[in-house]
């Protein structure tokens, strides 16, 4: 019987094509998410967002008994623009790690409240105003999640393909 | 003047703080992930505890005379910073997207319902001490 060749077969190897996943998850920058650098641009993008909604709300007091606009109007315009950032920075392909906990967590963050929102509903209440609390509360959710969707769907991908990458498991 | 840096710094805090609540709660790195969907805790205990402190603060500006000056400086200010609508929005839209309709519900309205409850309650104690 003749030597034969061992029959190998090198396993064919080819990059496998892959789309980039719209992705909101962190960008890996080998720094602890308590670097002080990004505590720092936490600090100062939530001095900016605090500030500018402490003067927004000097400048326009909801007076007593009705529907807090300019809270509303914080809120909601904070929720659209944090759609739109996130997806921007998940669309893009080097986005700067810095980008979401300065103007995310920090600027977005202070300029939106949560505390000032359910502290007026409930003073409204307090006020005998029941019905327009549970307006004013109901409006703000379906406000912001419709802001939140509309800034997600003029992002880079639009709102069904960020949707559909965020459903899919990028390990697959 | 004055009393509008101390309040932007505050904000600055209370911001700084809810990073770290999120990530001290939250598993790293990522927080809503395909297949782990779950209540961001984070947000939700910061936003429910901010409610209860400015509620606080607003209790005991209503019934004891505390100076505007503070209402302003802990509550639009730590607690505006501390808690927020723009990541809760968010995050119920990403729930919702991630196929958990009925947590994103759940997350939506129970942590509404709880950060009510908890400015009622601090407002009680707020006008009580």
């Amino acid at each position: 019987m003749p030597d034969a060749e061992p029959v190998t077969t090198e396993p064919v190897t080819t990059e496998p094509v892959t789309t980039e996943p719209v992705t909101t998850e962190p960008v890996p920058t080998g720094l602890h998410w308590a670097h002080p650098r990004f505590l720092t641009c936490i600090i100062a993008g939530g001095l900016l967002g605090t500030l500018g909604r402490y003067e927004l709300e000097l400048a326009w007091p909801t007076p007593a008994g009705h529907f807090p606009l300019v809270t509303f109007t914080i809120n909601t315009s904070g929720a659209f623009l944090l759609g739109f950032l996130l997806a921007l920075l998940g669309g893009s392909r080097r986005p700067s790690p810095y980008a979401r906990p300065f103007i995310g967590t920090g600027i977005l963050g202070g300029w939106t409240t949560y505390s000032t929102l359910v502290v007026e509903a409930t003073t409204l209440g307090k006020g005998g105003q029941l019905g327009l609390a549970a307006a004013y509360l109901a409006a703000t959710l379906a406000a912001g999640i419709a802001a939140v969707a509309l800034g997600i769907s003029l992002g880079p991908f639009g709102l069904r393909r960020t949707a559909a990458a965020l459903t899919s498991d990028p390990l697959e | 003047m004055l009393t509008a840096i101390v309040v932007g710094v505050a904000g600055g805090l209370g911001a700084l703080l809810r990073h770290l609540v999120d990530g001290a709660l939250q598993e790293r790195p990522s927080r809503i992930h395909p297949g782990s969907a779950s209540v961001p805790y984070g947000t939700l205990v910061v936003n429910v505890v901010g409610s209860f402190v400015m509620g606080a603060v607003t209790g005991a500006f209503w019934y004891h005379d505390l100076p505007g000056r503070w209402r302003s400086i802990v509550g639009t200010g730590l607690c505006g910073g501390l808690t927020t609508w723009s990541t809760a929005s968010w995050e119920t839209v990403q729930l919702a997207t991630l196929g958990r309709i009925g947590l994103a519900v759940l997350y939506a309205l129970g942590g509404m319902t709880l950060a009510v409850l908890g400015a009622v309650a601090g407002i009680a104690l707020g006008g009580a001490l």
